[in-house]
């Protein structure tokens, strides 16, 4: 067990966690990794593997089962006002109230969090990551997908967490628009030391952006590294290669 | 051949969702019951009419007078007893009639000859309890009685008996004579606001758990869920908007309501039928409510607080339906039967006269309708717990609600959805 006081030098501390829905559906499984401050840290694995799970914990809107989550230092189950205070989180499948316009929607959001001049800037700057042009002023419902996944992305880049909870950031988008959002990511990452924490289905941008990579399988973590290492080891040429090597190994 | 393959998804959509089938059960079970406890309350107090005994004050001492007696004796199969005084009188037998001085003298046998019929009631009235029948059953065979009496003895022909007499009632109501008119124009108000009162509950109910489900099928919730601020913020916000809502909608009702009447009202002067429309009634029934009632205008204050109450206790039902359900479907599932209840419980009021108790009167407002009805007859009767305790009862369940869906907004079962599987309905 860490310290206390140096469980505040992680951004994410997570220590054995488990996760069961109902009687015996395990989604975590003694899941214990951290993130460091300023990283991107990718978390990648088959579906239901427990991406999602995770990242609901840490986002304070599941309650674990059993083990330990800190957010700065801050327990995640005792203290979670305090916690969502320095985090933003862009669920799965975000979406927004269809009769807002975007614009309502970016400020009603950001209001939860800013005001006065501070909101203004805020609303400013994620009008600015939309990039949507006319259709800002247009209701939620006349969005395509990708028009709706930008939307809830510019709010929460916008809102300048400490850290950034992003699950599968890019889902939905083609490819200009993943590329522009990828770039978005690490340029806050490094000009406002946002730590992230994201999970992909997409290697090419996990290898991309992270410094470090978790492969999670049925709930535990069966390889943690960075990129370049995980190749090295698994004697392969990209992520998707370590991947499925990982989760073969694995499954054997 | 498509709509019959949607429509077998559909229906099977519905048969094979729980909720679907728990409301069923509830509201066959529950309107049964209701219907039992009605009926049992009607053929009570049916019973107990035509078995009750009646005290009797014959202040005629003619001859005419006394065979009067006899003879109603007769016909009541000597259930009918002599008593000094109307007080008395209602201790012992719960009715009293009385026949004024110099009733006999016939001559004076105006359309307007009266008899007196007090009737005691220690429950809250309702259309059972206080019904004309006792009055309009003595009417009859007073009536018939004087006809025959009359033939045999001052030797009327039957032509010219046209006269009657009429019986004015009046009701000992715990310890206060009030006209039965009045009496039961009041009750009969009480019930329709009951009912108005439940009716706009049940939007509530609909709203509340909308807005929920609303904001689960939009998508944006678990983002709501992740951002600082407390989340019982979130419920107290949708149950405030529901409320408002729903006021908005049933003010609109009632004003529409009024102007129906209204124009049926005037269609009916203009046919020289002055008193016929219910708007006269309901608004005759609201100045009988002030003017009798011993609160004054305040009463009509006081049923306002009930039914914001009412519709706080619902749209809190409403939200906890909404964050528990795990779409739309179920979510309408749960309301219904919700709505049902109230309703239910408000038609039960108008046949089941709840005793003059107040610890019947306390816990029964936690059903909300009963509450109005007995902060009316408080007011009616005076006596102050009758409309303390309603309106803390009232309060209880709506704060408790309230501490409960923020307790479940806190818990997983917002982001999962409350699944209730069939093989933990077959374990119960
Ligand atoms: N509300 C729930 N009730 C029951 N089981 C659940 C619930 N949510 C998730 N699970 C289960 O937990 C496991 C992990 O799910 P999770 O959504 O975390 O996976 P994931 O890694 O995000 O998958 P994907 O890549 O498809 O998004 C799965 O087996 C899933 O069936
Ligand atoms: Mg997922």
């Amino acid at each position: 067990m860490v310290m206390r006081d140096s469980l505040e030098r992680y951004a994410v501390y997570i220590k054995d966690l488990v996760k069961i829905f109902g009687r015996d559906v395990v989604a975590v499984d003694r899941l214990s990794l951290y993130v460091e401050p300023g990283e991107i840290y990718g978390l990648i694995g088959p579906n239901g593997s427990g991406k999602t799970t995770t990242l609901r914990i840490i986002s304070t809107l599941l309650r674990p089962t059993s083990g330990e989550v800190y957010v700065f230092g801050i327990n995640v189950i005792k203290d979670p006002i305090r916690v969502r205070s320095i985090i933003n989180y862009l669920p799965e499948e975000a979406g927004a109230y269809r009769d807002l316009t975007g614009l309502d929607f970016i400020r009603f959001m950001l209001s939860l969090r800013f005001s006065g001049p501070r909101l203004i800037q805020a609303v400013e700057e994620a009008v600015s990551i939309a990039d949507l042009g006319n259709d800002i002023k247009r209701p939620v419902r006349t969005y395509s997908k990708g028009m709706k996944r930008i939307l809830a992305l510019s709010t929460v880049l916008a809102s300048k967490p400490r850290l950034l909870i992003l699950d599968e950031p890019t889902s939905g988008l083609d490819v200009e628009k993943s590329i522009r959002v990828r770039d978005l990511i690490l340029r806050y990452n490094r000009e406002h030391q946002i730590t992230i924490f994201l999970s992909s289905h997409n290697m090419l941008e996990v290898e991309y952006l992270c410094r470090r990579v978790g492969i999670l399988y049925k709930g535990r973590l069966i390889a943690e590294g960075s990129p370049e290492d995980l190749k090295r080891i698994t004697l392969s040429r990209n992520l998707e290669e370590v991947f499925v090597k990982k989760v073969a190994e694995i499954g054997s | 051949m498509a709509v019959k393959i949607l429509l077998e998804r559909e229906l099977k959509l519905i048969i094979r969702n729980p909720g679907f089938i728990i409301g069923l059960i509830f509201i066959i079970a529950f309107y049964s019951f209701i219907g039992k406890m009605t009926g049992y309350a009607v053929e009570t107090s049916v019973r107990e009419m035509y078995t009750a005994s009646i005290g009797i004050i014959n202040r005629d001492s003619s001859l005419f007078a006394q065979r009067l007696v006899e003879d109603l004796n007769k016909t009541f199969g000597g259930r009918i007893y002599s008593v000094s005084s109307v007080e008395e009188g209602l201790r012992r037998y719960g009715y009293v009639l009385v026949v004024p001085e110099n009733f006999s003298l016939i001559e004076n046998f105006t359309n307007r000859s009266q008899v007196y019929l007090y009737q005691k009631i220690d429950k809250i009235p309702s259309t059972t309890t206080l019904s004309t029948q006792m009055s309009s059953l003595i009417a009859g065979s007073i009536n018939n009685i004087i006809k025959d009496l009359l033939i045999k003895m001052r030797g009327y022909s039957p032509e010219v008996m046209n006269k009657s007499v009429s019986v004015y009632s009046e009701v000992l109501f715990r310890d206060k004579f009030i006209s039965q008119g009045v009496l039961m124009s009041i009750t009969g108000f009480s019930m329709f606001l009951a009912f108005i009162t439940a009716f706009i509950m049940m939007m509530v109910g609909t709203f509340s758990t909308q807005l929920m489900v609303f904001e689960k099928i939009e998508k944006a919730f678990e983002m709501l869920l992740a951002q600082p601020i407390h989340r019982r913020d979130i419920v107290i916000a949708k149950l405030i908007s529901s409320v408002v809502q729903s006021l908005l909608m049933g003010a609109a009702y009632l004003i529409g309501m009024f102007l129906m009447f209204t124009s049926m009202g005037s269609a009916a002067t203009s046919s020289s039928q002055p008193f016929s429309s219910e708007n006269y009634t309901i608004s005759f029934s609201i100045n009988d409510l002030i003017v009798y009632t011993g609160a004054g205008a305040q009463i009509l204050l006081l049923i306002g607080v009930i039914l914001v109450l009412g519709m706080i206790y619902v749209g809190a039902l409403g939200i906890i339906a909404g964050l528990l359900a795990s779409d739309e479907r179920s979510a309408g599932y749960v309301g219904g039967p919700i709505a049902f209840f109230f309703l239910g419980v408000g038609f039960a009021m108008m046949f089941i006269s709840p005793p003059l108790d107040y610890t019947v009167a306390f816990i029964s407002s936690f059903a909300v309708v009963p509450a109005i009805v007995y902060v009316i007859t408080g007011s009616l009767l005076n006596d102050y717990m009758f409309i303390m305790l309603p309106l803390i009862g009232v309060s209880i369940p709506p704060i408790i609600l309230i501490i409960i869906a923020s307790k479940i907004i806190d818990r997983d079962i917002v982001v999962t959805g409350l699944r209730i599987r069939r093989k933990m309905l077959r374990r119960t």
